[in-house]
């Protein structure tokens, strides 16, 4: 038992942050591209915006199970199979996207406007505007975006079972729900319990730490 | 230094419009302190704003220290921007970065090398007097100390012209006097041509040269302080100036006036001193001549501008006629005389 379970700590750990690592690149990017093509913004453009905004919607509208299967080519042509937890990360990883731009959009929101307006009397280009503006003033909001992603993914993980990833949740699914093995879906809970845990804790920590508002 | 040259703004929201700025003609010259003053809504802010193009005017010409504004391309642009430093309501510092980063951040747009940046960020935190609260955040500064810090960022990148929009607005009176000692100060100390904007007669009378008003996107009225507390017409003006001196009759003395004159009553005045007005002591001389005492009830006299502006409640007390007289001198020294009452004395 203690086997089963440590293997599938172990894939749960592995799909949970290569996804998220990925997830939180591409997120920001997006939810930044979000952000600065709105009407008024550093690089204004309706068109990109409504394209990224029905992009980002349409990504999270999918379920997720969904998603899994539909991918399945896209995820043998990136990482060669469609079978186990590697090829997990993958829709997880497209899955997170679009849920961590939009929490990333509401971070840069927050921010006030007379910021734009002081980096634009300054003189900032608009890259300089997002990598020492944007981004620093908005960190709290990001990190929160990403602590949020990661419990999200570990609920999504679950579901890689489906497609062979394994990982915790699968454990709790195949051993606790349909065999009714009762104590092994206790302790598989218990773990991604004190798991979602430890990543909300680290994540108010460093949201604490670099947050001088 | 600014010139701003028939400059329109016309907001569109769907189907209507919003014209901000009407025609706006005005010359600052180099190494003044022009004042902008209006009610709220009354366009200033977009005024302020068309200078450095955070506003683009709908037409017109902005040119800064000799560069057409609106003709330059985005990258002309930004290399302009930084030689009109800016400073805001909020003050609008970085919060992640502490007092020394948020001034050093437009010197690091420039590329030098760092100890270069430390000892110009330096220099600043001391013209600001804050070198004490170098790595403090700005949330742990008080109004007065944001105000300063961001104004050591604006001057950092070494500006010819430093637009305030309204730069003490939201601070309390005591600060507002020591920010606008400090803006005064750097407008003699480095030659910086200043363009404020603000709702406030208080702070025009204390630091500007030259002032205008703005009413409905329209100037009304500019010209020098001390020309425009002796000369404006517009009501809107005197409302300004008024609101500056603030006079009420003492209740005690409220009681006891009465609209006319019953011959055993004493005319109460209200004098007022304008740039015109002759610099006698005209008091005791009215006094004297006409041989009525002079009981003043309440003054608010001040330099602006560098001519004496105020006015004073006082009592005339003495015959009719020889109070009439000395209403008729108070006159000829461009003193503005108004009867407010008569006061009965028991």
């Amino acid at each position: 038992m203690i086997n089963i379970l440590t293997q599938a700590l172990g894939e749960t750990l592995l799909m949970v942050f290569v996804s998220a690592i990925v997830a939180s690149i591409l997120g920001l990017i997006l939810g930044i591209a979000l952000e600065v093509t709105k009407p008024h913004q550093i690089l204004s453009h309706p068109q990109a915006h409504h394209l990224l905004e029905m992009i980002v919607n349409i990504g999270r509208s999918i379920p997720f199970i969904i998603l899994l299967v539909a991918i399945i080519p896209l995820t043998r042509l990136i990482v060669g199979t469609s079978i186990g937890t590697v090829a997990a990360i993958v829709p997880l990883s497209i899955g997170a996207i679009p849920f961590t731009a939009r929490l990333v959009e509401g971070a840069l929101m927050e921010l006030p406007e007379g910021l734009l307006d002081a980096a634009n009397a300054m003189g900032l280009s608009s890259l300089q505007i997002i990598t020492k503006v944007f981004i620093p003033e908005a960190l709290p909001g990001i990190i929160n975006s990403i602590t949020m992603t990661l419990v999200t993914l570990v609920n999504y993980s679950a579901m890689a079972g489906t497609i062979g990833g394994g990982g915790l949740g699968d454990v709790a699914i195949r051993y606790g729900y349909q065999r009714f093995d009762i104590k092994m879906m206790f302790l598989t809970v218990l773990i991604l319990v004190l798991f979602v845990q430890l990543i909300q804790y680290s994540g108010n920590y460093f949201v604490k730490k670099c947050n001088h508002r | 230094m600014i010139e701003l040259i028939g400059v329109n703004k016309i907001y569109k929201r769907g189907k209507k419009t919003f014209h901000a700025l009407r025609d706006i003609n005005l010359h600052v010259e180099a190494k003044k302190i022009f004042g902008v003053i209006g009610a709220s809504g009354a366009g200033k802010s977009t005024l302020i704003r068309t200078i450095n193009l955070l506003e683009q005017p709908s037409s017109g010409e902005v040119i800064v220290n000799g560069y057409h504004m609106t003709r330059l391309d985005k990258e002309e642009l930004r290399l302009i921007r930084r030689k009109i430093g800016m400073i805001f309501q909020h003050f609008n510092l970085l919060t992640s970065r502490t007092v020394f980063q948020n001034i050093a951040l437009p010197l690091e747009l420039e590329n030098l090398p760092k100890e270069k940046i430390d000892a110009r960020v330096n220099e600043l935190l001391h013209l600001v007097g804050l070198e004490d609260r170098a790595n403090a955040y700005p949330s742990q500064l008080s109004g007065g100390q944001k105000q300063r810090v961001a104004i050591a960022r604006a001057l950092a990148s070494s500006p010819k012209v430093l637009l305030c929009d309204e730069a003490t607005s939201s601070l309390d009176p005591q600060t507002t006097r020591s920010i606008l000692l400090l803006l005064k100060e750097i407008n003699a100390r480095l030659g910086l041509t200043i363009l404020l904007i603000t709702h406030e007669m208080d702070v025009v009378k204390s630091i500007c040269d030259e002032v205008a008003i703005l009413n409905e996107g329209h100037l009304v009225e500019q010209g020098t302080v001390s020309w425009f507390f002796g000369n404006a017409r517009t009501d809107l003006a005197r409302n300004f100036i008024d609101s500056t001196f603030q006079l009420n009759i003492p209740e005690e003395y409220l009681a006891r006036v009465s609209a006319e004159s019953t011959g055993q009553n004493f005319p109460l005045v209200k004098l007022g001193f304008t740039g015109t007005t002759v610099d006698k002591p005209l008091i005791s001389e009215a006094s004297r001549i006409f041989e009525i005492d002079i009981n003043i009830l309440s003054a608010d006299i001040e330099y602006a501008g560098g001519a004496k502006f105020g006015c004073l409640l006082a009592e005339l007390i003495g015959e009719c006629r020889q109070c009439e007289a000395a209403r008729r001198f108070f006159i000829e020294h461009h003193v503005q005389v108004e009867i407010l009452g008569y006061i009965t004395n028991d």
